[in-house]
């Protein structure tokens, strides 16, 4: 190999090397948006006059202090399939519940597809059902390789939904299961499947407009 | 008002005037419980706050000022719909919250108590410029151990028809969470796990022996399998971390 190639190879191999060694120290750094993101709250001050400060304090305690709910609330867990209602410093409830499965279902006939997800967020309970009948939607149909009734009574199902549902929006609800044996696991189709024992406590512990925090 | 009106005799008539007296009294009564009432509750309102209400006391500025710029920070964070993580040495423990309201917390136990590692990791987490958030950068899972059989779930895959890979749940036994800067938290369960991924976990150990030298702090906290799954899962990269440091 002639010489002047070594000239380019040696300081390349440890200008890469150095890079690698750099990679591994830093192990990565958050993004520059990110930080960029929160830099006006690093330049937030109080104001100096101490009256003013005192007000604007104040003003800000009161503002963290209105994002708490004022009363219990329940939180789903659909890492660890938990179910809780709980305030700010202690847990009222607890219980294991089965959440979305984040399975895939395709229509082949017509391509629809489905994900079957536990939406996360902050929602409400919207309603409160007693002996709830499952209206199966399409999905149901088609996972079970039938062909969708017209009939809107074939549709029915009394016995899927336990005995009580707390509803939560766009046809989610907390409910009971049949299945039982299956709490813990990711199985559901994006409702939240808790015992019926627990289902029992939770619906008797909560009323309308209590929040659901998703997680 | 027509009940003042139900008869003609004088005994009825002084008692109208009594309660037409009384009301003047009444009204500025009422506005007064009210108002204590609702001063009362602002009080205990303020009293929650994660830092004691200073101004009551002596007004210490600095306090205040840290105070006021969490505060900020952390209205900031609740607004988005995402989670953020707080770590709060005041009160030694370790929050998810999600738009304000705690979704998850664990009492910050340090495995090697030694308030002089916490100082480090506080120090180095604020930095020169005495930042309070910081991003997760990564999370490295060492040994973790399946919640549950695959026997199991491979039947329960078929009945519900998903990927038994997706309704598994690793349940950690040892894992780190890592902000750059050479900020590490480990945490660790009392259970037994499979190595997982063994050539990056020498890589990852590896990294930590060269960091060594140039400064590092690292927490190791002892946490309950579950919430070590829920943390493991939740803390994702790029999650917001506010620090609350010890007062």
């Amino acid at each position: 190999m002639k010489r002047w190639l070594w000239y380019i190879i040696i300081p390349s191999t440890l200008f890469l090397a150095f890079i690698g060694v750099w990679l591994v120290i830093s192990g990565g750094e958050s993004s520059l948006n990110q930080m960029t993101l929160f830099k006006e709250s690093f330049l937030i001050h109080l104001p100096q006059d101490e009256k003013l400060a005192k007000r604007e304090l104040q003003k800000a305690r009161r503002a963290l202090a209105r994002l708490k709910p004022s009363r219990p609330y329940i939180v789903i867990d659909t890492h660890a399939n938990l179910i809780f209602l709980r305030t700010e410093n202690s847990v009222l409830f607890k219980a294991t519940c089965s959440t979305g499965s984040g399975g895939e279902l395709i229509d082949s006939a017509t391509g629809r597809r489905w994900v079957f997800n536990t939406p996360r967020g902050v929602f409400k309970v919207t309603s409160k059902l007693v002996d709830p009948w499952w209206r199966k939607p399409d999905w149901a149909f088609i996972e079970e390789n039938e062909s969708i009734p017209k009939d809107p009574a074939q549709r029915l199902d009394p016995e899927m939904l336990g005995e009580y549902a707390l509803g939560f929006g766009d046809d989610y609800y907390i409910h009971g299961t049949i299945y039982e044996r299956l709490l813990g696991v990711n199985v559901t189709h994006g409702c939240v499947r808790v015992g019926s024992d627990d289902l029992k406590k939770l619906y008797d512990m909560v009323s309308i407009g209590t929040l659901i925090y998703i997680f | 008002m027509t009940w003042f009106q139900l008869g003609p005799s004088s005994t009825s008539s002084n008692l109208q005037k009594m309660l037409l007296k009384a009301r003047w009294i009444a009204l500025p009564l009422c506005s007064f419980l009210i108002c204590t009432a609702l001063s009362t509750c602002e009080k205990r309102k303020s009293g929650q706050s994660s830092i004691p209400n200073q101004t009551a006391k002596k007004w210490n500025r600095e306090r205040a000022e840290l105070e006021y710029r969490l505060i900020q920070t952390e209205l900031k964070l609740a607004k988005s719909e995402e989670l953020y993580m707080v770590l709060n040495f005041q009160r030694k423990v370790l929050r998810l919250k999600l738009k304000g309201a705690v979704v998850w917390d664990y009492p910050i136990d340090i495995y090697e108590a030694d308030s002089q590692e916490v100082r480090e990791f506080v120090e180095r987490f604020q930095g020169d410029d005495r930042r309070l958030i910081r991003f997760l950068s990564g999370k490295h899972l060492f040994a973790a151990q399946h919640k549950t059989p695959d026997s199991i779930l491979a039947i329960v895959g078929e009945a519900v028809r998903a990927n038994p890979e997706l309704l598994q749940r690793d349940v950690p036994a040892r894992f780190q969470l890592l902000w750059g800067y050479g900020l590490t938290l480990e945490v660790r369960t009392d259970i037994v796990g499979q190595p997982k991924s063994p050539l990056k976990s020498t890589l990852v150990e590896f990294r930590h022996a060269l960091r060594r030298p140039f400064g590092e702090a690292h927490l190791i906290v002892k946490m309950r399998p579950a919430d070590a799954l829920t943390l493991y899962r939740a803390a994702r990269p790029g999650l917001p971390t506010l620090l609350y440091p010890p007062l």
